[in-house]
């Protein structure tokens, strides 16, 4: 995937680029906001990571000018403004994720893949499967190897939100602003209470795990490999 | 000042001449008068005694009442004089004016007179007006002064007045400059008068407090910020000393836990700049109608596990009737009410049962935490809104110390009230929310 990191902090950027490149992407760097605006109107690039404060532009008027050009890159914005106004600002501004820094980089990766696989499941999915677990998204009720197993609401929503996204990572964050609608961290472990006991129900009495947990980065649910 | 002396002394010079008129004629009238008897005599004269008794009037007349005020003259029909003062018979009959020639012991002067035929003679009767003249002079002579007199009073009053003034306004500005110096703490004289200046004054020192308030507030906070970033500052140091010293296995395992220490400072420092970020604002824009009711109730649900894990419970008990919809920033009023039950949990202590409330206020809802704990003495009520306090040093070592300011901030952009009351026992902190309406209307 070829990325373009427009990010005018050298120490940040330099972090991205390796990261991202060990990942296997083709990273284009700019720092300035004129310059990140031409190089997406005259190259294709699939990923726009664009930093709030920039010399030149500020990253909102380039995600504006892109999207009056009718230019759909898919962008994530990184700003150091942690505040739901910012965010909603960008979001509204046309921007398709928002990531406060510092950042955990395995935080960015999840979010890229969310959005870069996002298109696919936009179907009128009604039942979700993953390996012997299946979720009934009409009827709420979830089934493991033909068991019907009780769910309480958040225990089901939470299972829902892991499900859509079978195989990827979830950040803490994501699952609190996905199923929670919070867009703050809890000083209590609202994540960990409810991943826990959602576990003990879907995973425990059976032999084969299908949540799983990546230090410092957050949880995938997936078929055993 | 300057402009109200000048029209004082116009008033009272048109009021002076005015007078000066009033009085002249007054006067012309009575010499008029006067002379108009005298004429009446001389014919009475003249009647009992002939041209003989006439001319010994005239004579009398001229010896005992003539200069400087009156003047008296008897000439025959040819103009020669007969009797009296006057040299020359005038020119005129009825009311004139003639001019007596200067003597040695009077000037020239203008006479008011009146002249007539008395059998076959012509009288003449002069009166001076001058009199007249003199008491005209002598009214308006007086009103200019007093004129003078009130102006020059007006103008010392006045400088006195702006003396006393102008003595306040620059103490009002060294006072402001040394607040502009960093001294917060002085305050403005209040005299007992209670005059412009004294409110003023009260309203200046008012403001005074607020600032200083203000400022010790903000000098605990960057005090208060300045240690809670200093701890985990610290003990990152120490771990990466371990992580450099520890051989080369154990080094994954210390630098986990300065990633531990980092994530806590940010939290930390997003906490901070969002408390500011939301008492900055004032923006209501994001306002919108919501069911508090479905609120509490889905919180009551995402904090039951988290609490059972502790040994407390958490309950919302809803309301018998039906409450108006909350008007607000829906995640804020969220993150507001999770501060609040993470609290209740914290200082409620294990076993503990916290409950959700709701009730119908002013076309508003009402919402309250309550817990069964050991509650919080009323005196510290208030000061446990303030950033970075805490009830317990030792005991609270992991909180970030921001709950209840970001309670605060988040209470005070929405105008609503937030109270912490005795729940006999334990602790409830209720939270007062106004209708839509009032946000509109602002």
């Amino acid at each position: 995937m070829k990325i373009l990191i427009a990010e005018d902090d050298r120490t940040s950027a330099q972090f991205l680029i390796n990261g991202l490149s060990q990942e296997g992407h083709s990273v284009e760097h700019v720092t300035d906001g004129r310059d990140a605006l031409s190089f997406c109107l005259y190259n294709s690039c699939d990923l726009l990571i664009l930093d709030r404060m920039m010399p030149g532009m500020d990253g909102l008027s380039v995600l504006k000018a892109l999207r009056a050009a009718a230019c759909a890159v898919p962008v994530i914005f990184l700003t150091a403004m942690g505040d739901v106004d910012d965010r909603v600002e960008g979001l509204l501004a046309g921007g398709d994720d928002y990531l406060v820094k510092p950042f955990h980089f395995s935080e960015l990766m999840a979010r890229i893949t969310a959005l870069t696989r996002r298109p696919q499941e936009t179907g009128q999915t009604t039942r979700l499967t993953v390996h012997d677990l299946e979720l009934d998204l009409l009827t709420h009720v979830a089934r493991r190897g033909g068991e019907q197993i009780e769910l309480l609401a958040k225990e089901y929503a939470l299972l829902e939100v892991l499900m859509r996204n079978a195989g990827r990572i979830l950040t803490k964050t994501m699952l609190l602003e996905q199923v929670w609608d919070f867009n703050f961290d809890p000083r209590t472990t609202v994540v960990e209470t409810h991943m826990s006991r959602l576990r003990s129900k879907v995973d425990k009495p059976f032999d084969v795990a299908l949540i799983h947990t990546t230090r410092n980065s957050g949880y995938s649910i997936h078929a055993p490999r | 000042m300057l402009l109200v002396t000048a029209v004082l002394v116009i008033v009272l010079s048109i009021a002076g001449l005015f007078a000066y008129n009033r009085i002249s004629s007054a006067l012309t009238e009575q010499l008029r008068a006067s002379v108009a008897e005298d004429f009446v005599l001389m014919q009475d004269a003249e009647q009992r005694a002939g041209e003989l008794g006439l001319a010994q009037f005239i004579t009398w007349a001229s010896a005992t009442r003539a200069a400087p005020s009156f003047a008296f003259g008897l000439f025959t029909q040819g103009g020669v004089a007969v009797a009296g003062n006057i040299a020359t018979a005038p020119a005129f009959t009825g009311w004139g004016t003639i001019t007596l020639p200067a003597t040695a012991t009077e000037p020239a002067r203008a006479m008011l007179a009146r002249a007539g035929m008395i059998g076959d003679h012509i009288v003449v009767v002069a009166g001076a007006n001058e009199a007249a003249s003199q008491v005209g002079e002598a009214v308006l002579g007086t009103l200019t002064l007093a004129g003078l007199v009130i102006a020059l009073s007006g103008l010392a009053v006045g400088y006195i007045a702006s003396q006393s003034a102008s003595r306040k306004l620059r103490q009002l500005a060294r006072t402001l400059e040394s607040v502009a110096g960093g001294n917060t703490e002085v305050r403005l004289p209040i005299s007992d008068r209670n005059d412009q200046f004294d409110f003023v004054s009260r309203e200046i020192n008012a403001y005074l407090d607020r600032l200083s308030e203000l400022m010790a507030s903000l000098r605990n906070t960057a005090i208060a910020i300045a240690h809670d970033l200093k701890s985990p500052l610290n003990r990152v140091s120490i771990l990466l000393q371990n992580a450099v010293a520890a051989p080369p296995e154990e080094t994954a395992g210390y630098l986990e836990r300065v990633e531990d220490e980092m994530e806590g400072l940010k939290a930390t420092l997003d906490t901070i700049l969002r408390i500011s970020r939301i008492e900055a604002s004032d923006d209501t824009s994001a306002f919108a109608p919501f069911d508090m009711g479905a609120m509490l109730a889905d919180l009551a649900q995402t904090f039951a596990p988290v609490m059972e894990d502790q040994q407390q419970t958490i309950a919302y008990m809803a309301p018998s009737g039906p409450v108006s919809p909350a008007f607000g920033d829906r995640r804020m009023l969220q993150q507001l009410l999770v501060n609040l039950i993470e609290n209740a949990a914290r200082y409620a202590g294990p076993g503990a049962a916290i409950t959700l409330g709701l009730a119908e206020g002013h076309s508003a809802p009402v919402v309250w935490v309550s817990d069964s704990g050991p509650g919080i003495p009323a005196e510290q009520r208030d000061s446990v809104f303030a950033p970075f306090y805490r009830m317990n040093a030792e005991r609270d070592e992991r909180g970030t110390g921001l709950g209840l300011a970001m309670v605060k901030a988040i209470a005070a952009r929405h105008r609503a009230g937030i109270v912490l009351e005795d729940a006999n026992p334990g602790l409830t902190a209720r939270l007062t929310l106004l209708p839509q309406a009032a946000f509109s209307r602002a």
